[in-house]
């Protein structure tokens, strides 16, 4: 038996034990609202249902105000808050300091009353009724839109329907070829039988909804993640566990979703793509991408295990617009919101774009 | 904030885990086998350490858990509680320490061995551990499930091996009735585990031309429908669970190729010298072959089948329940989920039209401005319009 191995053996798992000690400890002295996210100061002035509208108050900022507003639209299947997760690393503030004014939807939490909720509501009601607001309110006739993963397949088909409404629109880590099988979410949708989820749920748990996309890094994102955290050094710095515990938060803060209104995303459009086709119906009408002439602006993430850039790049050549740009940036689906790259360049190229695009 | 002594009474159990290992190893001689031949604490100090520490974080977790004071909060195993976060990342990290240490058995029984030449001569040595791996296998699954569901998982788990008595016993007859299943026995007979998918698809068909016709069959008397019900109950829940060990044996397939492959490596380092020197660095390369090779399985549509077959056969599982719970509870005097759900539709529909007329109220409202702007005009001409 070689004792020097042993003894290492011994001597690492005792510095695991009290490396998870030290950082329970660390946890322990934290003070509870180190965890909270969405600090930047906003008022609700419009709401339909559980949805909100708010809007962001101005920060002291030496760039010169952004006339025309930003509507931001987050995907339902997590919190918006992620674009605000924390001070040094919200998206938010870095629009806010470009000058935009900024409104954000929050979707709120669906309960068991929303099951009848459809992407026709989501869009041509409550997006739309939102869009109608700020114009009135602010007194432009078109606005700017942005929208974020799944919120982008929804802004995109809201252009498409109310183009008159919009002057630019962005999209970020958006999908709207659902073909491509690289994705495992992409992959496993092509099989899902919506019609069961939704029959046994209606609203469909948001717990089923993180233990898919814990599925998509399965030991990374369970067993990896903690065991990392406890051999880290940094495990007793409060700044180090503070960031992780807020992102711990985010990732399983997952609402339910509105049963009619996921049936109709994964069949419509995960299992036969009728986005891109041309066949999506919304309404009564049918979404057409070319309807799309204002400018555009779509941004992708190289690495992004949810959206691959071949689910999103066919917005590219579907739009109508001949004032165009896509830009892929080397980070992951959540990366293009917490990582430093996001904070120096995307957001601030983002506000630099709509700034020029609302002169 | 005061740690109630805690950090006090884990340095201490730290200092008696090294002085421990260290009076171990002094008192330890070259290996003195056992009466049987088996190995002793002395030949393999290594061995008996880690159950000592499998034992520790499991009594440390018990205590967490089924401590009064601690369940005094509400918590859930899996999710983030952000009532009581702390206690959370407790659990997640000595969960994963856990895994950690399940993992540091499989790597001590290798670190022993000279690296194997043959995968057969690999195939042994996991068939021979196979209870740390099973033990493994279920910390990596644990994270993934709810606490309510996990007898479930491991009632699963637990079927894989009664299939193998069944089917060696009862089934077999039953089931040689196809030439695919004869041929699954025999691969399986030979140490052939992948053959247990194949398997479990034809006890999966086998069960639906067989007890699964008994418990869609129609009904008779007076309480028909609710018998009927109720053995589509039956019914779903054993497609559900059929389906579900189908799910598992593929995982577990996977798991033990991926185990073959970590080994495989394990060996090339080592005729290398480049084995790893810390549990880290082995677990660095368990982690990475497991996780690229599962994400590639994950892809594959034979998974996606059977994974959203699985979540279906759950699905219709619960729908069942529910319709047996309605039934059982029909004479109770508050609404049911059924009588909500129509209430639900209802409101919504009232929600939509009420819209609906709120939109062409507005859109009389503009037209009605619009019109007496006209007439307003047409009133009172401007000087100089005609």
């Amino acid at each position: 038996m070689n004792s020097a191995f042993f003894e290492k053996s011994v001597q690492e798992s005792i510095d695991f034990q009290s490396n998870v000690l030290k950082g329970i400890k660390t946890m322990l002295d934290l003070p509870k609202e180190t965890i909270k996210s969405d600090l930047l100061e906003k008022v609700e002035v419009f709401s339909i249902g559980k949805m909100k509208l708010f809007h962001y108050k101005p920060v002291k900022t030496s760039a010169k105000p952004v006339k025309i507003p930003v509507l931001i639209t987050y995907a339902l299947v997590n919190r918006q808050y992620m674009m605000d997760i924390q001070p040094d690393r919200s998206v938010i503030k870095s629009f806010l300091e470009s000058g935009l004014d900024v409104y954000i939807i929050d979707w709120g939490y669906p309960t068991a009353e929303d099951r009848y909720m459809t992407m026709d509501d989501h869009i041509n009601w409550y997006m739309d009724e939102c869009v109608n607001f700020i114009s009135k309110t602010t007194g432009h006739k078109k606005i700017n839109l942005l929208g974020v993963c799944q919120g982008g397949t929804f802004s995109t088909i809201y252009t498409a329907l109310h183009q008159n409404k919009i002057n630019a629109l962005v999209t970020m880590v958006t999908p709207v070829d659902f073909s491509p099988s690289d994705a495992l979410l992409f992959a496993w949708s092509k099989y899902l039988d919506a019609d069961a989820m939704v029959d046994a749920y209606g609203v469909i748990p948001g717990d089923m909804m993180n233990i898919s996309f814990l599925m998509l890094k399965p030991f990374s994102l369970t067993l990896g993640k903690y065991i990392d955290l406890a051999v880290d050094k940094k495990v007793e710095d409060p700044e180090f566990l503070g960031n992780f515990l807020r992102m711990e938060k985010w990732i399983f803060d997952s609402p339910g979703q509105a049963g009619d209104t996921l049936r109709q995303f994964i069949n419509d459009l995960y299992k036969e793509n009728k986005l891109v086709k041309g066949e999506l119906e919304l309404g009564g009408k049918k979404v057409n991408l070319k309807n799309i002439t204002c400018p555009l602006f779509a941004i992708c993430a190289e690495y992004d295990h949810l959206v691959p850039l071949s689910s999103s790049k066919p917005l590219m050549d579907a739009v109508g617009s001949t004032d165009k740009s896509f830009t892929a940036f080397p980070v992951g689906h959540i990366g293009m919101y917490v990582s430093s790259r996001s904070q120096k360049e995307i957001a601030p190229q983002i506000g630099r774009w709509l700034t020029e695009k609302s002169k | 904030m005061s740690d109630y002594g805690m950090g006090e009474l884990f340095k201490k159990s730290f200092e008696i885990q090294q002085n421990m290992a260290k009076a171990w190893l002094n008192a330890v001689n070259p290996p003195a086998a056992g009466a049987s031949g088996e190995k002793t604490a002395a030949d393999d100090p290594l061995a008996a350490m880690t159950k000592m520490y499998q034992g520790i974080y499991e009594t440390w977790q018990k205590q967490f858990l089924d401590n009064p004071w601690m369940k005094m909060t509400p918590w859930s195993y899996n999710l983030f509680n952000s009532e009581n976060p702390v206690q959370d990342m407790f659990n997640k990290m000595m969960n994963s320490g856990k895994g950690l240490a399940d993992l540091s058995a499989v790597w001590q029984q290798l670190a022993g061995k000279d690296p194997f030449k043959t995968r057969d001569e690999i195939l042994k040595f996991i068939e021979d551990n196979k209870a740390d791996f099973e033990r493994l296998s279920q910390d990596f699954i644990n994270p993934f499930i709810p606490d309510s569901l996990r007898p479930l998982v491991s009632h699963a788990l637990n079927l894989v091996k009664q299939y193998e008595a069944a089917g060696k016993d009862f089934a077999k007859p039953w089931l040689e009735l196809g030439p695919k299943s004869a041929e699954d026995f025999k691969k399986i007979a030979e140490g052939d585990n992948s053959a247990y998918g194949g398997l479990y698809k034809t006890l999966n068909q086998a069960y639906q031309d067989s007890f699964g016709k008994m418990f869609s069959a129609a009904g008779l008397g007076l309480t028909r429908e609710q018998n009927e019900t109720v053995m589509s109950q039956f019914d779903a829940f054993f497609k559900m669970v059929l389906s579900l060990t189908e799910l598992m044996s593929l995982v577990a397939e996977v798991a033990r190729e991926n185990m073959v492959t970590v080994i495989e490596a394990y060996g090339k380092l080592v005729a290398e010298g480049k084995q790893p020197q810390t549990l880290k660095e082995f677990y660095d390369i368990w982690v990475k072959v497991n996780e690229d090779s599962f994400v590639k399985v994950f892809g594959t549509p034979q998974f996606s089948k059977i994974f959203c077959d699985f979540a279906k056969k759950s699905c219709e599982f619960k729908i069942y329940v529910d319709k047996v719970l309605e039934q059982t509870l029909g004479w109770v005097p508050f609404p049911k989920n059924s009588d909500m759900v129509s209430l639900y539709k209802t409101v919504y529909d009232l929600r939509k039209s009420d819209h609906r007329s709120s939109k062409e109220l507005d859109e009389i409202r503009e037209e009605l401005a619009a019109l007496r702007a006209a007439v307003a005009q047409l009133s009172n001409p401007k000087k100089g319009d005609k």
